[in-house]
């Protein structure tokens, strides 16, 4: 999903809420900044689709609740930015704007060419400054490879999956999912 | 300048200092990974070359010292950050690694194409993070325009400046850049100059 500068000027938090009620294309903000977001290709839906499906029927009636791609992020490392996370766990019943979610518990991003480099870095060191994130899951859609970075006592901790029979474990809010569901459909399932 | 990522692996910030001490090509250190920068624009190179001259010319004895391109900055609020400003300046006699510093006073970045997003948002959050920065300046390649975040009693500040005849302010080290210096030889400053031409 690529993301492209819409402008120079200095946008405020309160303009971009207003317009992206009514806008056809979804931005991301960041810091008066205003990027526009690309749609994703056919195997970056179905993984998030799988993810969504194994974590719904997971966590079914319990306190958390799972997003997907339209419902914003709301994070302030140091001023306001806005993210569409590809699909969130939010588990605090207090975060309940009609708009964005801002105490989050597991982030996933499904990596794209174009934005693989903006998960990896600018994404990682805003969502590990969210103190509600336990776990920021990236998922590589080419081939079968996810990273996990887990918020431990020692601070982060970085963990590869890249094998089928693999399970993602997310003790946060009590999910398993097995890389085989992950990505279930996927041309990389076919390999 | 272009960043890959080089491997998926963790690599502890000692391992990653030692290789870049014998690598022919510069990575930026990101919480464990490692990313490949590319060279730059010929652009690229002039306005970051013409910022650091007058910087060096105006501190020459002065306590204040800018670096260009390879000496690296420490970033580390709640990550593990090694990046490789295009211009910094920095007034602390106590922050002198050798091989990076930590606490600037200025930090510039020349935009480029590829990595603009990096520059506008990732290392905002980053530089901003440092407590000893007062301003970080991003200076656009193809037109006259930057963009000044600088640190005030509260909160941060930021103003565009824009158009041939701008001046860049930097009161930490009490200096004035003109745009005219900035952008000296740049393509932009030469198809100014032969409008102005033709216009008289």
């Amino acid at each position: 999903m690529t993301a492209r500068p819409k402008t120079a000027l200095w946008i405020s938090p309160e303009e971009y809420l207003e317009g992206e009620l009514r806008s056809e294309v979804r931005h991301e903000y960041i810091e008066g900044s205003v990027f526009a977001m690309a749609g994703g290709s056919r195997d970056h839906n179905r993984i998030s689709g799988n993810l969504v499906a194994s974590l719904k029927h997971q966590l079914g009636a319990g306190p958390c609740e799972v997003f997907i791609n339209d419902f914003k992020l709301k994070a302030s490392p140091s001023s306001e930015l806005f993210y569409y996370p590809d699909v969130m766990v939010a588990c605090d019943p207090t975060d309940r704007h009609d708009y964005f979610c801002e105490r989050p518990a597991i982030i996933f991003e499904i990596l794209s060419p174009t934005t693989e480099l903006i998960d990896r870095r600018e994404k990682m060191l805003v969502y590990k400054s969210i103190p509600s994130v336990q776990a920021y899951v990236l998922v590589e859609q080419e081939r079968i490879h996810v990273t996990v970075h887990r918020r431990t006592e020692k601070g982060w901790a970085a963990e590869l999956l890249d094998s089928r029979g693999q399970t993602l474990d997310l003790p946060a809010v009590r999910a398993k999912i097995p890389l085989d569901s992950i990505y279930e459909g996927t041309n990389a399932a076919k390999q | 300048m272009t960043a890959a990522p080089k491997s998926s692996l963790w690599i502890s910030p000692e391992d990653y200092l030692e290789g870049e001490l014998h690598s022919e090509v510069r990575h930026e250190y990101i919480d464990g990974a490692v990313y490949a920068m590319a060279g730059g624009s010929d652009d690229h190179n002039r306005i970051a070359g013409n910022i650091f001259a007058h910087l060096a010319q105006h501190l020459r004895g002065r306590r204040c010292e800018a670096f260009m391109t390879d000496l690296k900055l420490k970033a580390s609020a709640d990550s593990a950050i090694y990046y490789y400003p295009d211009v910094m300046v920095v007034c602390d006699p106590a922050d002198r690694a050798k091989f990076f510093r930590e606490r600037p006073s200025i930090i510039f970045e020349i935009l480029s194409p590829d990595t603009e997003r990096t520059d506008r948002n990732e290392k905002l959050l980053a530089y901003r993070a440092i407590p000893s920065l007062k301003m970080y300046v991003l200076v656009e390649q193809d037109r006259f325009l930057a963009v000044v975040h600088r640190r005030t009693t509260k909160t941060w500040k930021m103003d565009a400046l824009e158009g041939p005849d701008a001046v860049l302010r930097l009161p930490p080290i009490k200096l004035e850049l003109p745009f005219g210096r900035i952008y000296e030889r740049t393509a932009l400053a030469r198809r100014l100059a032969s409008s102005r031409r033709d216009q008289n």
